[in-house]
């Protein structure tokens, strides 16, 4: 810490908010306690399985409108398949799942199964704002994310409640001392050390100071759009033009963060090469405090603030720290975004549990549940969900269980009408991410190395992009086999996107993500028609039918179809790819059915 | 220049002749006709230049000589209600500028001496100095010059010429972007919402490859008859799956087209030393190569990256220095160039950021944000260059005359394509759709183009 900007004297209480913004905060949806929704009554009450059909139905039947046919079991089954493993079903899972479609079993199954950490972690990591470098400058490589990443995959196996998911994250540290062999303690606050930060500058400067503020800065803007959904960072340099944050607020919330350093760890032997130490979120032996900073700029230190949560979404001024609190100041953010009290939380975390579900969120800007957000499409559906959570434990996977029992899941992903925005009465047709398209041609090319945890990968990358970048360093792993992960593992460097996810809108990695883009562009064909990673793995394909059917070309047809699209292929289907067969080799056709839209496309 | 070749000749050369028919339908298909306009087009394509971040209008076209004088003074009291995104502006003073204006070209317009090269186009440019609108916020205001509205979800300027004029070519994509890093609002900001996801900006990697993968993996018979295997596979009705057959045909049609287009180093010598060297200068003379091809519509977002943006809240005069001289001699290049080729007729050049800055102090150097009244240029599709249209009041602050409202930019932009911004509309939610929300008029459509309609 810097000696200059202890000097600095203490800033006390700040004005007001102003009024006009705190009556619109009042009467702002989302800072409203959970209503518990009454039931509404509709028409059509056989097509309702739960109580989520009731509020989507409702609105159907008011607009005139009619929720799409059930989908069949094979699409089901592919559905839920990748929404919950993000990989596809296996010829044997669906034979089973046709001949006795017990859904709900089905999903308690697919529920326990280690691959559902990997689908719903690498959602969480992108709120997380996951990335395995520094970025800027010189790019350190962050050994210590990877067990962040682990921790996080562990932990949606482990369907620990919400709250305390969000509980270690902030201060595991502080709730967990003694327990010091487990990854709550140790690795759950990584969530505050593999931010775009780096103590470091380009040329090898040290530069605390801006260190200081940018970790207190990342830390303030993460945990505010992760787990609540405010976007706290303009209250950084002016008080929030729409939001009730004042810019006293926001620097007496960095302070929460100013006793909290990274302790780096000693490097463990062999690895000495790397650039960095493992960071862990430690104390100080002295309470520290953030500096309020005139529009937000380093340059101009004003004096120093207190600790203290945000005003309006607290009960209040916080009290004055007793000596020694300083070392529980996180565990106060936990608690209180933790508390049942916050009607943030819980709205926040339905909503995004929803989206991951269906691809589209209730609330479509599911990172700002402030005045500039986007009101929901269904108010009471989402405090329906959000108080189901609560009164389940925070269980995600209860949560999960319900939704996917509704009759809103099982709709068909086609409908007579177009489609509308806000309008729910079909599943909708979503492109697989950039990781589960990765994931999808390693499982159906039998090449997938399921290996999981540790050490984050490199596959291989044209040495054009390499060299194209300043600092990048990118070294490819010397075993195939080792590259050939779940995309979750692969290495996302900051200043380096790993360019096949980059091009299928993968995750941005600076700050929270909460929906990513989904564009359909030229490029993307071209990386997979040309691509030499998808070329090798629809050749592994082709190698695979052979190995499994010989040379009978029928029944390599059938196979293909069950592995690729989780289907039986239709007579026509047959007819055309044994037109095509007669015109080019069978590892052409391999690839082009991984080009296909149905190998991307999820309905 | 070696064009791809066409279709006729493709079949041609393939020798696989009659068996090869099949696919010509398959191609034509998705070669997306020229749309007939509304009225008598003066501009085909469009370069937009954009400066991220907001230029100056003060230092670059739009000289204050009195802010120069009550320099260090506090603002006017009329100006005292004006809402700006940091600061107060009743507490700040005036800053005049620090650079110096020459009179240029034929008009004796005035243009910033940080804009040496562009000082020589002052007959070819068009200077828009009451451009405003109401967003004193990056992101809002991204999106609104784009897309004619504050909040995402709503189509791109390009996506909207696309749609309503379709290809040119059919080997590029009808719509591309360039950058220099990652952008504020998130590439949404040329994005299609709810037009055919065809008509969504491509945007190049700013290192590295432009398109990477280009390289075709197998024989083009070969690839033809898989993506005609897979429109047989995926005869689906679902909008974005049609749309993604198209990109593949897009993309097959570019493995021939796109290397080509990009490669600048097959531009002589001379060509390239009058963009210069820098990456701005490359990406200008790539757009012209794109326009030349019948890419519809070519934005080049200069000052992405942080730290280079053209959001000079501090040092004002020391950035701006830096950045005009970094885009100085590309811009000025662009219009060069586009002219000795005849190109300039044809093709609208617009110049413009998506705010201007305030004449007052941001602490001592700095300028804050203001949409209410910022300068932009346009060359070229039938602009009368030498002109300067509309102005600020005194100071800079506010658009005064022939005020031009972002919807009534983007109406003459419309018209200068040929397109009724009434017209061009689509329905959604039982809601016509149009760029231009509802407003938007092309007042200075005369003034700009010498004609009457």
């Amino acid at each position: 810490m810097v000696q200059a900007q202890r000097a600095l004297p203490f800033l006390e209480e700040g004005p007001q908010l102003k009024t006009k913004i705190l009556e619109k905060a009042d009467a702002h949806w989302a800072f409203q306690p959970l209503a518990n929704p009454t039931l509404p009554e509709v028409k059509q009450k056989s097509w309702v399985k739960n109580p989520i059909d009731l509020f989507i139905l409702r609105k159907l039947e008011k607009a005139g409108r009619a929720p799409a046919e059930p989908a069949d079991s094979h699409s089901l089954l592919r559905r839920a398949h990748f929404d919950l493993l993000g990989l596809p079903p296996d010829p044997e899972s669906i034979e089973k799942f046709v001949q006795n479609p017990d859904w709900p079993n089905l999903i308690k199954e697919l529920l326990a199964s280690p691959h559902y950490g990997e689908r719903y972690g690498r959602h969480w990591l992108d709120v997380a704002r996951y990335a395995d470098s520094s970025g800027y400058g010189r790019d350190y490589f962050f050994p210590h994310a990877a067990h962040y990443r682990d921790y996080v995959i562990r932990s949606m196996n482990e369907d620990k409640p919400f709250t305390s998911f969000v509980r270690e994250q902030v201060a595991g540290d502080i709730l967990y001392p003694e327990d010091k062999a487990t990854d709550r303690r140790r690795y759950a606050t990584g969530f505050y050390t593999i931010g775009a930060v780096y103590p470091v500058s380009a040329n090898g400067i040290k530069r605390p100071k801006r260190f200081e503020y940018d970790r207190l800065t990342d830390a303030a803007d993460v945990t505010g759009e992760a787990f609540l959904g405010l976007s706290f960072a303009c209250a950084r340099c002016h008080d929030h033009k729409y939001d009730p944050i004042t810019q006293r607020d926001y620097f007496a919330f960095q302070s929460l963060f100013a006793s909290s350093t990274f302790k780096e760890m000693p490097i463990e032997k062999g690895k000495e090469k790397l650039q960095i130490k493992d960071y862990l979120l430690e104390h100080t032996a002295a309470a520290e405090h953030a500096t309020f900073f005139e529009r937000g700029e380093l340059n101009l230190p004003v004096g120093r603030m207190r600790p203290g949560l945000p005003v309006y979404f607290s009960t209040g001024k916080t009290p004055a720290e007793k000596p020694g609190d300083h070392k529980k100041r996180r565990l106060q953010v936990a608690n209180w975004i933790a508390s049942g009290e916050n009607p943030l939380t819980a709205r926040v975390i339905a909503n995004r549990v929803w989206q991951w579900h269906f691809g589209e969120a209730l609330v479509t800007t599911p990172n700002d549940f402030g005045l500039e957000g986007e009101p929901p499409s269904h108010p009471e559906l989402l405090d329906y969900l959000a108080t189901y959570l609560i009164e389940n434990d925070w269980s995600l996977k209860t949560l999960h269980l319900h939704v996917m029992s509704s009759s809103t899941y099982h709709m068909s992903s086609a409908h007579a009408e177009p489609a509308t925005t806000g309008v729910i009465d079909r599943f909708p047709t979503t492109r697989m991410q950039a990781e589960t398209i990765w994931d999808n041609m390693l499982a159906v090319s039998g090449k997938l190395n399921g290996k999981m945890y540790g050490r984050s990968v490199f596959p291989p990358v044209s040495d054009d992009l390499v060299q194209s970048k300043r600092n990048a360093s990118w070294e490819t792993e010397k075993k195939e086999r080792d590259w050939m992960r779940r995309g979750i593992y692969v290495a996302i460097k900051r200043s380096m996107h790993f360019p096949f996810f980059d091009a299928f809108n993968g995750t941005n990695s600076t700050s929270s993500v909460g929906q990513r883009e989904s564009t359909v562009v030229s490029p993307q064909a071209l990386a997979m028609m040309n691509g030499e990673i998808p070329r090798k793995l629809s050749n592994a394909f082709h190698q695979r039918l052979v190995r499994e059917c010989g040379d009978d070309k029928e029944k390599i047809i059938v196979r293909a179809w069950l592995l690729a699209y989780g289907r039986p292929v239709t007579e026509k289907e047959k007819q055309v790819t044994l037109e095509f067969l007669s015109e080019v080799d069978m590892k052409t056709w391999c690839h082009a059915l991984f080009n296909s839209n149905e190998f991307v496309y999820l309905r | 220049m070696q064009p791809f070749m066409n279709r006729r000749e493709m079949l041609k050369h393939s020798g696989l002749g009659c068996g090869l028919l099949a696919l010509h339908g398959l191609m034509a298909e998705s070669a997306p006709a020229a749309s007939q306009p509304h009225f008598p087009a003066t501009a085909k394509n469009v370069i937009w230049l954009f400066m991220h971040g907001g230029p100056s209008q003060m230092d670059t076209f739009d000289p204050k000589p009195l802010l120069k004088e009550l320099h260090g003074q506090q603002a006017p009291a009329s100006f005292h209600d004006i809402q700006t995104s940091f600061t107060d502006v009743k507490k700040q003073k005036l800053l005049g500028s620090e650079f110096g204006f020459s009179k240029c070209g034929a008009s004796g317009m005035k243009i910033s001496d940080g804009f040496r090269h562009m000082q020589n186009h002052a007959d070819d440019i068009a200077v828009l100095r009451s451009l405003h609108h109401e967003d004193f916020n990056h992101n809002p205001a991204l999106w609104v010059m784009n897309s004619g509205h504050n909040r995402a979800g709503r189509p791109s300027m390009g996506s909207w010429l696309s749609y309503g004029l379709g290809h040119e070519a059919n080997n590029l994509p009808g719509f591309v972007v360039m950058t220099d890093g990652a952008m504020k609002a998130g590439g949404g900001i040329w994005g299609n919402a709810f037009l055919p996801a065809s008509h969504q900006g491509t945007k190049l990697n700013a290192s590295g490859p432009p398109i990477p993968n280009v390289k075709p993996s197998m024989a083009s018979q070969q690839q033809l008859k898989m993506l005609r295997y897979m429109k047989q596979l995926d005869a689906g009705t679902n909008p974005e799956l049609e749309a993604r057959i198209k990109s593949y045909e897009l993309a097959f049609q570019m493995q021939a087209s796109a290397p080509e287009a990009l490669d600048i180093h097959t531009e002589s010598k001379a060509t390239r030393k009058l963009y210069g060297d820098n990456q701005f200068s490359q990406q200008c003379l790539m757009a012209r190569r794109l326009v030349e091809r019948g890419v519809r519509m070519v934005q080049v977002y200069n000052g992405c990256s942080s730290g280079d943006e053209w959001d000079t809240h501090h040092n004002n005069f020391k950035r701006h220095r830096k950045l005009m001289r970094n885009v100085d001699q590309g811009c000025a290049g662009l219009l060069a160039d586009l002219k000795s080729r005849g190109m300039l007729e044809d093709t609208l050049v617009i110049w413009s950021g998506e705010f201007g800055r305030t004449p007052t102090t941001e602490k001592s150097h700095g300028r804050d944000h203001n949409p209410y009244g910022f300068c932009g240029w346009m060359a070229g599709g039938g602009v009368q260059g030498g002109q300067v249209i509309g102005s600020t009041d005194e100071i800079g602050f506010r658009a005064t005359e022939d005020k031009v409202h972002v919807h009534d930019f983007h109406s003459t932009i419309l018209k200068l394509m040929g397109l009724d911004h009434e017209e061009l509309s689509v329905d959604q939610n039982g809601l016509e759709m149009r760029l231009t929300d509802l407003h938007g008029h092309h007042d200075i459509y005369g003034k700009l183009t010498g004609r009457t309609s």
